[in-house]
């Protein structure tokens, strides 16, 4: 961290939460993400607080859909950054920030997944008992998101990274192979699978 | 799966031809996931930029932030250093009398299964994860190399009953050469343990290989006790200490 950084607490929440809703729709005078990131390369800490402003809320999202722990997502979004503070010197000037993170992030999941099922085996599913409930919208809507949760976490990893990365990250195919190191062709095939798993899943809540 | 299901899997699904009302249960999902209050983003990041700045304080941590291009020259360096210093000590009495075919084939594989281990060990973070099938499949490529070198006619020969008897000191030896290499990639390490196994190839492979220009004894028995074994042992003992940290987790 560079010494003409600002400190942390002179941001006022207010602002952040401002910076944060603008996340995914800064206007053209902002500096790309891109930008911001090679200036963080270059020593301004104050790049990375506007990164992570952008890109908190993104993964704070993220996570949450894909754990159904509070403080664990928030757990993998402090790692994210911190790995992607690691990696910086890897940052090519052409390359698109949006990916790096993401992947960064999904692996991290991917990890947590890994372990979880090894866990699993040896003690019966200890964690949903353990699991928070970290959201505070209406019981009914809570009920059809935990219903959601629970399909999308009853599909094989590699389609529900696919579902993540194509539906609510709205990354074209191309790139979402890419992000999980496989061909355009065979994410489609596990897109079109994953939304018909759902789709008969879910079909029973959603026709009864 | 049906024709017209086989042709819509092919071209993937738009987010138009998703079942509205499961589209709908996704939207709600993300929309029920979308709150995030600015005290959550000020404590996640006012606790972090301690850590970030710590995190460089030490030699391991300004070496794991090093490009990886950086990283895997150095692992591979300390590959080639350790190899050079034992060619200069012992003057490769180990390959001296044998056919340079032989050699070539020996030392080649084993060079490039060094360099692929470390380099899949040290990729970069923004890369897809790393498979458990393709850890496996280079952690046993890595063992067969080292077994198959021993049954290459004109590098191994076949020795007399109890020729396995040197084999201790050989394999003493190839294991501190591999150490260095294995404690300088898990320093150079910044993602899943995962690759703390293919870390563990590397360094018993290059056991192997240093064993392999300096060891004179090319009987069978010996190069896969003495040396084969090497890479194996450095396996079992990084699966060991995975199955205890599990353990330790699990507890913890």
């Amino acid at each position: 961290m560079t010494a003409h950084s600002t400190s942390a607490s002179a941001i006022s929440p207010g602002a952040l939460l401002a910076s944060a809703a603008m996340a995914a729709k800064h206007t053209t005078q902002d500096p790309t993400d891109e930008e911001l990131m090679r200036r963080y390369v270059e020593g301004d800490a104050a790049a990375f607080r506007s990164l992570f402003e952008r890109y908190g809320p993104i993964l704070l999202r993220l996570t949450r859909r894909h754990l159904r722990d509070e403080e664990l997502a928030r757990e993998i979004v402090q790692q994210t950054f911190f790995q992607l503070h690691r990696a910086r010197n890897d940052f090519r000037q052409d390359s698109r920030l949006r990916p790096w993170v993401l992947t960064i992030a999904m692996n991290l999941v991917r990890e947590h997944w890994r372990r979880q099922k090894r866990r699993k085996m040896s003690e019966l599913d200890e964690t949903r008992h353990a699991a928070p409930e970290p959201l505070r919208s209406p019981m009914e809507a809570n009920q059809r998101v935990q219903q959601l949760r629970e399909a999308m976490s009853k599909l094989p990893e590699s389609q529900r990274v696919v579902v993540e990365l194509h539906w609510f990250q709205e990354r074209p195919f191309a790139e979402v192979a890419k992000l999980v190191g496989s061909t355009e062709g065979a994410v489609r095939v596990r897109a079109h699978r994953a939304y018909k798993k759902l789709e008969e899943w879910l079909g029973a809540e959603i026709r009864p | 799966m049906s024709a017209r299901d086989q042709n819509a899997a092919l071209d993937g699904p738009d987010r138009d031809d998703i079942d509205p009302d499961v589209a709908e249960f996704l939207r709600e999902c993300d929309q029920a996931s979308g709150d995030v209050s600015a005290d959550d983003l000020q404590s996640l990041l006012s606790s972090m930029e301690s850590q970030l700045t710590q995190s460089e304080s030490g030699t391991g941590g300004w070496l794991k932030s090093r490009s990886t291009g950086t990283r895997r020259a150095l692992s591979f360096g300390s590959f080639l250093a350790l190899a050079g210093l034992a060619l200069l000590r012992m003057r490769g009495r180990g390959v001296a009398d044998l056919p340079a075919w032989a050699v070539g084939v020996c030392l080649g594989s084993l060079g490039v299964l060094i360099a692929l281990s470390l380099w899949t060990a040290l990729r970069p973070l923004q890369a897809p994860a790393l498979s458990h099938g393709k850890v496996g499949a280079l952690a046993l490529l890595s063992v067969g190399c080292a077994v198959i070198v021993a049954f290459v006619p004109g590098l191994a020969q076949t020795s007399a009953a109890g020729a396995a008897h040197a084999a201790a000191p050989c394999m003493y030896a190839g294991l501190l050469f591999g150490l260095p290499v294995y404690a300088l990639a898990r320093v150079l390490d910044r993602g899943p343990r995962l690759s703390s196994i293919l870390a563990a190839s590397a360094a018993g492979l290059t056991g192997n290989f240093i064993l392999a220009l300096d060891c004179p004894n090319h009987g069978r028995e010996h190069m896969l006790v003495g040396h084969a074994s090497v890479v194996l042992i450095f396996l079992l003992g990084v699966f060991a200490v995975h199955a205890v940290e599990s353990r330790l987790r699990r507890r913890g």
